[in-house]
């Protein structure tokens, strides 16, 4: 039984810093579905008058996987087309699978700074990519608008569990 | 040496777990992994088409809930009479044609019973317009994740934003609230006593006690009694 203790106090030792690093690790939300074409792009059509916001968090998403979403052109068709609309109620942004589209709400977002307009563009654009909501503040996948929008962890694991299904 | 194998092992097999885990996170830790309302959620065997929402208060929260609507009331749906489709976006279909997208709102007439937050006309019969509702070929329904249709005949919350024109608007998460279930039944024999006790009625009376307001331009209603 002696000889028994080295190894199993290693594989213990393992198990303990296994467990320490897990927690450490994001959680992945993923929708099931998304707007992104066979060739493994999404390329957006369409216009919005937060333009700047939007083209900034096209870049935020690309700097974490280079060349994904892209604009439309003639040999790119879109996969979703963006617009504006104004409507009085509590939402910003919405992505509709079914339609293709993401619409910014003029009402909600004409307030707000820089950093929660980029915030908004790019949790909807999230969507498009497959990306669920998170329940978690800190996360530019936050339901609720803040001033995150670079990609936390959590917005990363799902990003990649995303891909995965593409 | 015979252990050192097993330890070997041992490390390689926890090593390469563990690089799975910190790749794949949501597909080899299951628990780790979330999805949305399913997009082939069906009710009533139509298909359900979840749209995906940013919101700019916490719509968990009732204090902010009610402190961001103009009108919180209780009321009976009466009828159903229609679909608005708003905001309409040319999009390309399957084939790379280009065709209209809309938004589907249902459209309903209710009958307000108890005002929590705001004066609407009380019994009587005024419109309003959900988001969400059956898509122009009656194939799909588009609502709110985490939303739900209201129905005709039942008794329930509701968080509605005066529009510009004075019509009232009821949307997104939240936005409608169920009754608790013997209330549902006692609304049936049109006793409202109930509601004096209804647990939801409760917490949102107490949400307008602590509502958090935000900043925002607000409308007032045609069907608000300072308009009649």
């Amino acid at each position: 039984m002696k000889h028994l203790i080295k190894p199993i106090a290693i594989l213990f030792m393992l198990s303990l810093l296994f467990s320490m690093i897990n927690p450490a690790l994001g959680t992945a939300y993923t929708l099931g579905w998304d707007l992104v074409d066979s060739g493994k792009h999404l390329d957006w059509g369409g216009s919005t008058k937060y333009q700047n916001d939007f083209n900034y968090s096209v870049n935020t998403w690309n700097n974490y996987k280079s060349g994904v979403i892209r604009k439309d052109s003639i040999i790119y068709l879109k996969d979703v087309t963006i617009s504006d609309i104004t409507l009085k109620n509590n939402d910003a942004g919405e992505t509709d699978g079914d339609n293709k589209t993401i619409k910014f709400n003029t009402f909600n977002i004409d307030p707000m700074n820089t950093t929660r307009r980029r915030n908004v563009c790019a949790h909807e654009l999230g969507h498009a990519l497959g990306l669920n909501e998170n329940p978690n503040t800190g996360n530019t996948m936050y339901y609720k608008s803040s001033d995150t929008y670079t990609l936390s962890r959590d917005d990363k694991d799902s990003y990649n569990a995303a891909v995965l299904n593409w | 040496m015979k252990f050192n194998k097993y330890i070997l092992g041992s490390i390689l097999l926890i090593g390469l777990f563990a690089a799975a885990v910190i790749a794949f996170p949501g597909i080899v830790n299951p628990e780790n992994a979330s999805s949305g309302e399913t997009q082939s959620a069906m009710i009533d065997g139509i298909r359900v088409n979840y749209l995906q929402n940013s919101y700019v208060i916490d719509v968990e929260n009732p204090a902010e809930l009610v402190g961001d609507a103009d009108y919180v009331f209780v009321a009976e749906i009466e009828k159903l009479t229609g679909t608005a489709y708003r905001f309409p976006v040319m999009i390309l279909d399957e084939d790379g044609k280009e065709i209209e997208a809309t938004t589907p709102f249902t459209e309903y007439q209710v009958s307000v019973i108890q005002n929590i937050k705001g004066d609407l006309v009380l019994n009587q019969t005024i419109p309003l317009q959900k988001k969400g509702g059956i898509s122009k070929d009656n194939k799909t329904y588009t609502i709110p994740a985490g939303d739900f249709l209201p129905k005709e005949g039942t008794v329930y919350i509701f968080l509605a934003y005066a529009q510009d024109d004075g019509s009232l608007v009821v949307s997104g998460r939240n936005s409608v609230i169920e009754l608790d279930k013997d209330t549902d039944s006692e609304m049936i024999q049109k006793n409202y006593d109930r509601l004096r006790s209804d647990s939801q009625i409760l917490t949102f009376q107490k949400a307008y006690e602590n509502q958090i307001l935000r900043d925002r331009e607000h409308s007032v209603s045609i069907y608000d009694v300072s308009k009649q």
